[in-house]
């Protein structure tokens, strides 16, 4: 899978996307509820606009000075033992964790969720290694996503959001044998049972890590679920793959960092197991005996020194999607990213360039939610326009025959000129009156009262697509003329 | 012993050129504000408490109030409560130092020493019940802090079935700012520590909330407020 979800485009994305209406009922309910449960949360801390500055300034100072972090992080990993592997790309990654794989001739793997081990596309590599081998998603959303042939996510925190309890069930009961019925304690006892046995007998355990702690070289993990505190429990060989930005000084920090995350992402205050670890102490007879942390560019470095180095402030919430009405109608998988909603329109292009995500930036109304939401202040709708002019006007990109530079051009001469805007103003009621139309004449007053367009061609077909466009009203009844006729002394 | 170290010069090199060849002198990170440290700073140990029983019942916890003379019954009865079975309990002092007797005639202690790995393994696994003393008891997320040691492991925590949390009420502290600043002075070399709030628990069915899947499926703290 790596980055890219798909090999389709952008258009025959979203086609699928609005087809899907389980999906999309799924995300307005999730955005809900999680807006609920996120304000609460945020309203029982008080003072949020402080902690974001807080949160903020630590994520700063640290990719600031990442460098030095990096190698303070990496000396106290290898002082206390351990192995640290820097990947400027997923092929350097792959190879690392293929090589430690190799060498303990491990063939029973537990992963906990991690968006870094899905976006260096680390699961096929790992599949390919023996016929025998053993691999296991243990967060519960990424297990069903695994049971249902490698199903790909589609939201950071709720990857299997598009599943209902029906699908679940059928895709147990026919993977494992599962006879019971679609209540969800049920599904998720069965998960279990199924993972514990797993867990018991594996050899290596693979993680992500939310926070790297430098002056410790420790890694820090929330889950919910307890996968990842098993992880680094149970398997005698732990592997982390972590971005290189996922970084922070000390303890202190993270803790902040971990009730923001806990607050912006599910509501809580923390997440049900915070967790602080490295490679087997000493006179520890559980943990790691072997513990590899891979940390991993793969495009992130793309964005230092530019506009989007903020994009790597992200402490991969969520927020931002839970609050996005783009993402709202379109879903995740329309994005065709592993990282999807605002983050993921701003993050994708820098990590694989505008060739393949060059239509994310423009899946957005610019509204700003995100940017408000956002627990560590990035100002996600700005880095979207500025994708947009280094696209438009840094790369020159559609300034060719394409339709869209037609169309955009028509436009640009249109709305530059009084005489051509106000033609154009003038006929808009006739001209959208030829085409296909959803409702007569309604409420007067309303929007609708001349009328709506249901089958709009070009540029407004998108809008069409999913609502109807109201008819412009005629021109005696436009707001010029009205106001021309209803000013004050006439 | 030493680790090792692969291709960091080559990427930090990258890191370099992408910020113009210009490495800026190391400053360490100054807080902005004091607001993690004094948020509920302030509150009595009693109001402290409330908020520690409020969120216990958000996080699907039961928290029981006791005495250390009751204690060992409490103890006791929420074994029987969770169906008795095999109980694990930790080799530390902790235990001896606060007077706590676990009463189980199918009692196991988590062995000290690198050889006991898969039995200590196994034998949290095939305990019902864990009981362990934690570090601290943050009141404000209803968590309690534990930190791996010899006699103590990390699984210790995660495989049993229900957990009771015996916690000194002296150990209870605002929020988990005030158990990290402890940690950032006073850490063991190489511990684990976990904060944990509540048994384990997902959404990833349909947003619902699900208690129980990876860790214990119930987890009980049991308040001493004399100690």
């Amino acid at each position: 899978m790596g980055l890219s979800t798909s090999t389709k485009t952008f258009a025959e994305r979203l086609e699928e996307s609005k087809k899907d209406q389980f999906a999309k009922a799924a995300v307005a309910k999730a955005q809900d509820a999680q807006w609920d449960k996120r304000e609460l949360a945020r309203d029982e801390l008080g003072n949020w606009q402080e902690w974001r500055n807080i949160a903020e300034s630590i994520r700063q100072h640290t990719l600031k000075y990442l460098p030095h972090y990096l190698t303070e992080f990496s000396d106290n990993v290898a002082a206390r033992g351990g192995h640290v592997f820097f990947a400027a790309d997923a092929k350097e990654a792959n190879d690392y964790v293929k090589r430690i794989v190799l060498e303990k001739n491990a063939k029973k793997i537990v992963k906990s969720k991690s968006m870094v081990t899905t976006e260096v596309d680390i699961d096929p590599m790992l599949v390919s290694l023996a016929d025998d081998m053993d691999i296991l998603e243990t967060d519960l959303a990424e297990f069903i996503l695994q049971v249902a042939d490698w199903d790909e996510p589609s939201h950071i925190v709720f990857p299997a959001l598009h599943k209902n309890r029906d699908q679940i069930r059928e895709i147990f009961a026919k993977k494992l044998g599962y006879e019971g019925d679609n209540n969800p304690v049920n599904l998720a006892r069965c998960a279990r049972d199924t993972m514990r046995k797993l867990f018991l007998k594996s050899e290596v355990g693979i993680t992500g890590c939310n926070f790297a702690i430098a002056n410790t070289g420790d890694i820090n993990l929330s889950t919910n679920e307890g996968n990842a505190d098993l992880t680094i429990s149970i398997p005698k060989t732990q592997i982390v793959l972590m971005g290189m930005e996922r970084i922070v000084p000390s303890i202190k920090e993270a803790e902040i960092l971990d009730n923001m995350l806990a607050r912006s992402a599910v509501g809580q205050k923390l997440t049900t197991y915070v967790t602080f670890a490295g490679q087997q102490a000493d006179d520890e007879s559980d943990g790691p005996e072997d513990f590899h942390v891979v940390i991993v560019d793969n495009g992130r470095s793309n964005a230092i020194g530019t506009a989007f180095e903020a994009v790597l402030q992200c402490i991969r919430c969520g927020a931002c999607l839970n609050v996005c009405p783009v993402y709202r109608q379109i879903g995740g998988h329309a994005y065709g990213s592993i990282y999807p909603g605002p983050i993921g329109s701003v993050l994708s292009p820098v990590l694989g360039g505008y060739e393949q995500y060059g239509d994310l930036p423009y899946a957005s109304t610019l509204c700003g939610a995100c940017t408000e939401t956002c627990p560590v202040k990035i100002s996600l709708h700005e880095l979207l326009i500025e994708h947009r002019k280094v696209m438009e006007d840094d790369l020159n990109m559609h300034h060719d025959g394409s339709f869209v530079n037609f169309e955009m051009n028509t436009i640009g001469r249109g709305t530059s000129s009084p005489a051509l805007f106000g033609m154009a103003i003038n006929m808009a009621h006739t001209g959208l009156n030829v085409l296909p139309k959803a409702k007569e004449v309604t409420v007067e007053g309303s929007i609708f009262e001349y009328g709506a367009v249901r089958k709009a061609p070009a540029l407004a077909k998108g809008w069409t697509d999913v609502r109807d466009l109201p008819i412009a009203p005629p021109h005696k009844e436009q707001f010029r003329q009205w106001y021309k006729k209803h000013k004050a002394g006439k | 012993m030493t680790g090792t170290i692969e291709n960091r010069t080559k990427f930090l090199k990258t890191l370099f050129e992408k910020r113009g060849g210009v490495e800026l002198p190391f400053e360490p990170y100054v807080p902005i504000s004091d607001l993690p440290e004094t948020h509920l700073a302030d509150l009595t140990s009693d109001e402290l408490l409330e908020i520690a029983k409020v969120q216990s019942e958000r996080v699907s916890a039961t928290l029981v109030e006791t005495t250390s003379s009751e204690m060992n019954e409490v103890i006791r009865q929420l074994i029987e409560k969770s169906g008795g079975g095999q109980v694990m309990i930790p080799t530390t002092d902790e235990f001896k130092n606060l007077g706590v007797n676990v009463n189980s005639e199918n009692l196991v202690k988590w062995k000290i020493g690198k050889e006991f790995r898969d039995e200590n393994i196994t034998a949290a696994q095939n305990s019902n019940v864990v009981v362990a003393v934690p570090k601290f008891f943050l009141a404000e997320s209803a968590t309690i802090v534990v930190e791996s040691e010899a006699g103590q492991g990390r699984s210790l925590h995660f495989l049993p079935t229900h957990y009771i949390s015996v916690i000194p009420l002296s150990r209870m502290l605002p929020r988990s700012t005030q158990a990290a600043d402890w940690f950032d002075k006073n850490k063991k070399p190489g511990s684990t520590i976990h904060f944990i709030s509540g048994p384990s628990n997902s959404g990833d069915i349909e947003m619902q909330l699900v208690v129980g899947l990876h860790g214990p499926l119930e987890i009980n703290y049991v308040i001493v407020k004399d100690l």
